[in-house]
């Protein structure tokens, strides 16, 4: 679903933000992406968003390449991404059903169809009660929340989450990545960038690693469960240090 | 999308029908909800539409003023006359005389004496100052004969001619072609009307350019809101629709706002134009603009508000890109 090639980014400034990353991620798997800050994370995610785009190498998302995606064709590329930020990125002028509408709204779907699906995705992640308050009046627990259902209202291949819970408190944590579990079981690709590496050692995916834009590590886990624990904390140890 | 066939039961996919009828509901939403948000901020809005009305009255009125004149100028021009101003001298048995001579020739349709005595009533009667004229000791307003002219297409090259000849009479002490000042008031028209159109090309980059940066203060102000519409897959198109929307409804308000001033200044001087128009003898009236003129007026107020708008959009919504 999501593949890159030999992938550099070097932006005007100079900085070295990707090089020679490799990476391929099916369908329907969920993945961490850590490291620490300034490591590359943002910047490989914002590739497969074409909010940037490769210096070198190929980055291929649902058999496009992005490389010679044309600039009219993005918008319709990120319709088939959802995304979920640190700061949920709500407008807080807007309902709660009104922000979660939004890309349904851009996609052109019939007023009734719209409801539907809203009301479909804010069950999901518990929040069908707040539909007509402000974002303004939700926990931050809860705005998060509401920024998932948002990515998730389209019905998107791919979900991305850049430090999905860097705001949040550990249980509320745990909430989000497992709502973000309940899509990747039904076939949704998901991506979630994060440097909370006690909580990704729980719940044991494959982890890539990134340290200053090189690729680390990238440490399958089986979906038995049998965590590489060892792996896990060396990752943190590299990454950390 | 190029993939949509290939998708899944549970991918959302939009068919064409559907997406269509979408696009102008859309186009509908987006237009009620520019709507709602100007008059959410009913001030600044007013504001808006009043500078832009204001704006567009100056050329307009001036235009109106103009067509008005002009028609004026078409009803004068078809009857040419000659002012001979008699000798005083000359008896007023003389003057009759000679104005039955006149009104003999070919080329003139009549001619029309008016003794000093009768000028002067007709003048105190015009202006009412009677008073004044007889402080004179004598009377100083001359005998005069108003030969009116046949009409034809020589008029202009046989009324010169006839002019000079009839200065030549000897009971004649001036004669005056009043076909001059019209002429003179047609060139100071063109003038005018070339300053209209100068004065209306400056005030529609004005225009635009005050639309502009009303609508790039708006953009500004929902920077996050397009930030966010870009990065969950809205186009430039769905992005800009409704500052386009914008600049419109800010034309076409500006449009009837400069409906409203011309009204207001057409039936404030009504009265004293009338009470001239009698003080003339005369039945003129101004007319105001028709409703041709008034559709037309908005429209292109209307379209100077969308090109503002994408002036706007162009200098600054494309550039707002997610980072």
């Amino acid at each position: 679903m999501i593949v890159f090639d030999r992938v550099s980014k070097q932006y005007p400034n100079g900085h070295q933000a990707l090089a020679d990353v490799s990476v391929e991620i099916d369908r329907g798997e969920m993945v961490f992406l850590t490291g620490r800050s300034g490591a590359g994370k943002s910047t490989l995610l914002k590739l497969i968003m074409l909010m940037e785009r490769a210096s070198s190498g190929e980055v291929l998302v649902a058999g496009q390449n992005l490389n010679t995606f044309s600039r009219s064709g993005i918008p319709y590329l990120r319709r088939q991404i959802g995304v979920v930020f640190q700061n949920h990125q709500l407008l807080l002028d807007r309902s709660v059903f009104d922000n979660v509408a939004l890309p349904l709204e851009i996609a052109g779907f019939e007023r009734r169809d719209i409801e539907r699906r809203v009301r479909a995705a804010l069950a999901k992640v518990g929040l069908e009660a707040t539909m007509k308050h402000s974002p303004q009046n939700l926990s931050g627990g809860e705005q998060q929340r509401v920024g998932i259902a948002r990515a998730v209202v389209n019905r998107p291949k791919i979900l991305l989450a850049d430090e999905p819970t860097g705001n949040l408190d550990p249980a509320l944590s745990a909430d989000v990545m497992d709502i973000f579990q309940q899509f990747s079981q039904v076939g949704v690709t998901t991506l979630i960038a994060s440097h909370d590496l006690a909580l990704i050692a729980r719940l044991q995916h494959r982890t890539v690693t990134l340290q200053h834009g090189r690729l680390f590590e990238n440490t399958e886990v089986s979906r038995a469960g049998e965590a590489p624990i060892s792996n896990t904390l060396e990752v943190q140890g590299n990454g950390l240090g | 999308m190029a993939d949509a066939s290939r998708r899944g039961a549970s991918q959302a996919s939009v068919g064409f029908r559907e997406q269509l009828r979408s696009y102008y509901s859309h186009h509908w939403l987006t237009f009620t909800e520019s709507w709602r948000r100007l008059w959410a901020t009913p001030m600044s809005t007013l504001l808006t539409w009043l500078l832009v009305g204001v704006a567009l009255s100056l050329p307009s009125g001036l235009y109106l003023l103009l067509s008005n004149a002009e028609s004026l100028r078409q009803d004068w021009q078809g009857t040419a006359q000659i002012s001979l101003y008699l000798d005083s001298s000359a008896s007023i048995e003389a003057g009759e005389t000679l104005a039955l001579e006149l009104s003999q020739r070919t080329a003139v349709q009549s001619a029309h004496y008016l003794s000093s005595e009768q000028a002067l009533q007709e003048f105190e009667q015009l202006s009412g100052m009677v008073g004044i004229i007889s402080g004179f000791d004598e009377n100083p307003i001359p005998a005069s004969i108003a030969v009116i002219l046949v009409q034809s297409d020589q008029l202009p090259a046989l009324s010169q001619q006839l002019v000079q000849e009839l200065a030549e009479l000897e009971l004649v002490d001036e004669a005056q072609l009043d076909q001059q000042w019209l002429e003179r008031l047609y060139q100071l028209m063109q003038l005018l009307e070339r300053l209209a159109w100068a004065l209306a090309i400056l005030l529609s980059v004005a225009i635009v350019l005050i639309i502009g940066n009303t609508i790039r203060l708006s953009i500004e102000n929902r920077r996050a809101e397009i930030l966010i519409v870009k990065l969950t897959g809205g186009t430039n198109a769905y992005v800009q629709r409704p500052f386009i929307y914008y600049g419109f409804l800010f034309g076409l308000g500006g449009g009837l706002s400069c409906m409203l001033i011309l009204a207001a200044v057409y039936i404030w001087i009504q009265p004293p134009l009338q009470a001239l128009s009698v003080a003339y003898g005369g039945d003129f009236g101004l007319q105001g603009p028709g409703l041709l003129d008034a559709i037309l007026l908005i429209l292109v107020s209307s379209a100077l508000g969308v090109a503002g708008a994408w002036v706007a959009v162009y200098r600054h919504l494309r550039g707002i890109e997610p980072e």
